[in-house]
């Protein structure tokens, strides 16, 4: 992202711009904490923005219900958990250190452990006891300065496991090297000298074959990286792109890299924060790059309806040339400053409808709606890159109705049929991710994972549904004695 | 290893005016007016490999920008190294600087063009999303005058 846009223009001080531009105030206004605290003190859902706690060590948690036979492995969770820090607040839902969850499911038991991502970054405000550098959302003041991306590096998004480790990712810089065990982190991955502090996004893709793609992007730079199973770079790229602002996702099939850039691009100012720059273009196409898999060069390009795509499912690539794909698609081309609102102590307002996108190689695209409100969609990994039927989200039983989540929908993309797991008005439902059953048979044969946020209760919970049948409500329900704030991605891992 | 375009750009405008702090040849034709010096502490310099190199920027209030006026250079001495531009007509100024490490005369750049090697800036301005605005890094000369500036690696 375009937080990101960021050493381009550092880069700018090795010269050729060698003219600057005289003066120009830069607006620096620190943040009270004093409103979300007086909507917090009446409005108990926005548990959900609170900070998470520190490091949690539960060895045999509370099962409701029963663990499936079968399921064992390590459920991982990232997402922004320090939010606010000696009196000030950030302005944005996506700038908090990340906080990491490990829950280790097995043998009828599950443990939990939670700790920050300890980024060079957070280790530094935490010894001081206050914020130090500024943020992609702005809103806080610079009191150090950066050498680079990764001296803001909060690794609060994603995480990726590699053969034997796990990676902690941000997207505008590197990935954190992370004990899969301890979830310790022991600094930056380093994918090749020439690419050390360059954006690596929180979305990587793997590939039916086990190779890992992803990209990454700063201002008018789109980098196509490609990986072994274990980590180790095996090519990469740079390509020129417009300065959309923020990709946040792509897509992988078994032949190409699938670009999409939403109608946004970077027009104004990012002294106090890159997302400040993005600027919602509802006149601009979404733009759809193609590039090879294997030469990473561009191959193909086209255009689809203006909106703003943080999430995509999966796409499959046929003989013809056409593409197939899902996404949760937002008319709302300035979905990014949406993301605000938590901060304010409000629930996010844009919202996204899952859609079914068919690019034929020749001739218009086709979008059909699917359901309404909905994010966080995810997948069968074993059907990545192929073609896939079903895509599981985090939904709005009816639109409109809660101002979060309150349901995990099935959704057949060939059926249009729905299934949906209510999880009732108490809870904000996050996430849940696709683990296929060992030795399953069917795209749909495995369990959902997730967590939720019982406001009334205020206690998370992780749930285990059966994806063949959501519907039927959580086999198990994991409890945790308290609450922990709303998150963004997680990954399983099978155990041995 | 990546190298910006740019960044040999930065070495001629470094080198073109001289290796050590000499006035540039536009501020002495002016013979009459009187001329100081401008001395930079830069801080934090993390080793005594290569070179710290400076840049001057001098602001023209005719077109609303700072062009380099002159680069000078100085091997790294590690934790401060002093560097002097000499010669200067008043007015206000600002310095770039960066510890070329490897002595290759260049500022190495990953492949988006960010900074690999340490960079700072005059006032002890800092970077945040890009550098400094002018205003951060300006130092007011009208007398023999100090600044100071720190690594950022
Ligand atoms: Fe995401």
């Amino acid at each position: 992202m375009d937080r990101r846009t960021f050493l381009t223009r550092l880069a700018a001080l090795s010269g050729a711009a060698a003219s600057i531009t005289l003066p120009s105030a830069s607006g620096q206004t620190p943040t009270s904490i004093g409103a979300i605290d007086r909507a917090r003190t009446s409005n108990p859902l926005l548990a959900g923005f609170d900070n998470a706690p520190g490091d949690l060590d539960f060895p045999d948690l509370f099962i409701e219900g029963k663990l499936p036979e079968g399921l064992s492995g390590i459920f991982y969770r990232n997402g922004p958990g320090q939010h606010a820090l000696a009196g000030e607040r950030y302005h944005h839902w996506f700038d908090g250190d990340g906080y990491l969850h490990r829950w280790q499911i097995g043998e009828g038991r599950v443990a939990f452990k939670g700790r920050f991502a300890a980024t060079p970054k957070r280790l530094a405000e935490q010894a001081a006891g206050k914020f130090l550098y500024p943020a992609s959302g702005g809103g806080v003041p610079s009191r150090e300065g950066i050498s680079g991306p990764d001296g803001i590096n909060v690794a609060n998004t994603n995480l990726l496991p590699v053969k034997g480790g796990l990676w902690g990712l941000w997207e505008g810089g590197s990935a954190l090297r992370l004990d899969p065990v301890t979830l310790e982190a022991s600094g930056f991955v380093s994918l090749r000298e020439d690419f050390d502090g360059a954006p690596f996004s929180a979305h990587p893709r793997v590939g039916e074959d086990g190779r890992i793609w992803n990209i990454g992007t700063m201002g008018k730079r789109l980098a196509i990286y490609r990986l072994q199973s274990d980590g180790a770079l095996d090519a990469a790229k740079v390509h020129t792109i417009p300065a959309a602002g923020l990709i946040h996702d792509f897509l992988l099939t078994c032949k190409s890299v699938v670009v999409i850039l939403s109608s946004t691009r970077v027009e104004g100012s990012a002294a106090d924060g890159l997302f400040n720059s993005i600027k919602g273009r509802p006149d601009l196409s979404m733009q759809v790059k193609v590039y090879d898999r294997e030469s990473l060069t561009l191959i193909r390009e086209a255009e689809l309806p203006a909106g703003y795509v943080f999430h995509f499912g999966n796409a499959h690539e046929d003989d013809t040339g056409t593409l197939r794909f899902d996404m949760a698609y937002s008319t709302n081309c300035d979905a990014v400053q949406a993301m605000r609102a938590p901060m304010l102590g409000k629930f996010p307002e844009s919202s996204s409808q899952a859609c079914l996108v068919t690019l034929p190689g020749k001739g218009a695209p086709k979008l059909e709606p699917v359901k309404n409100d909905i994010e966080f969609p995810r997948i069968n990994p074993l059907y990545a890159a192929r073609r896939h039927q079903f895509v599981y989200a985090a939904a709005q039983s009816i639109p409109g109705k809660s101002l979060w989540f309150d349901a995990v929908a099935k959704l057949d993309l060939d059926t249009g049929k729905q299934a949906f797991a209510y999880y009732g008005e108490d809870w904000l439902v996050e996430e849940h991710v696709f683990v296929p059953k060992r030795g399953g048979s069917g795209e749909d044969d495995g369990w959902l994972l997730g967590t939720a946020l019982n406001w009334k209760l205020q206690k998370t919970a992780l749930n285990i549904l059966d994806a063949r049948d959501p519907g039927a409500g959580p086999l198990a329900r994991i409890w945790l004695d308290q609450p922990l704030p709303l998150g963004f991605h997680g990954q399983f891992v099978h155990g041995a | 290893m990546t190298k910006t375009s740019a960044s040999s750009f930065l070495i001629a405008i470094l080198f073109s005016a001289g290796a050590h702090a000499e006035a540039p040849a536009g501020a002495s034709s002016s013979a009459a007016a009187p001329t100081y010096t401008l001395t930079l502490t830069v801080e934090g310099v993390r080793t005594a490999e290569g070179e710290i190199m400076a840049q001057l920027l001098k602001a023209d209030d005719t077109t609303g920008t700072a062009p380099p006026l002159l680069g000078i250079r100085a091997p790294a001495i590690a934790g401060v190294t002093a560097l002097s531009f000499t010669g200067l007509e008043a007015g206000d100024y600002a310095v770039r600087v960066f510890h070329d490490e490897d002595s290759d005369g260049e500022m190495k750049t990953n492949a988006f063009g960010m900074p690999k090697e340490g960079f700072a800036f005059s006032n002890r301005a800092k970077a945040r999303f890009g550098p400094p605005d002018f205003n951060d890094m300006k130092v007011s000369v009208s007398a023999d005058t100090a600044t100071s500036a720190v690594m950022a690696y």
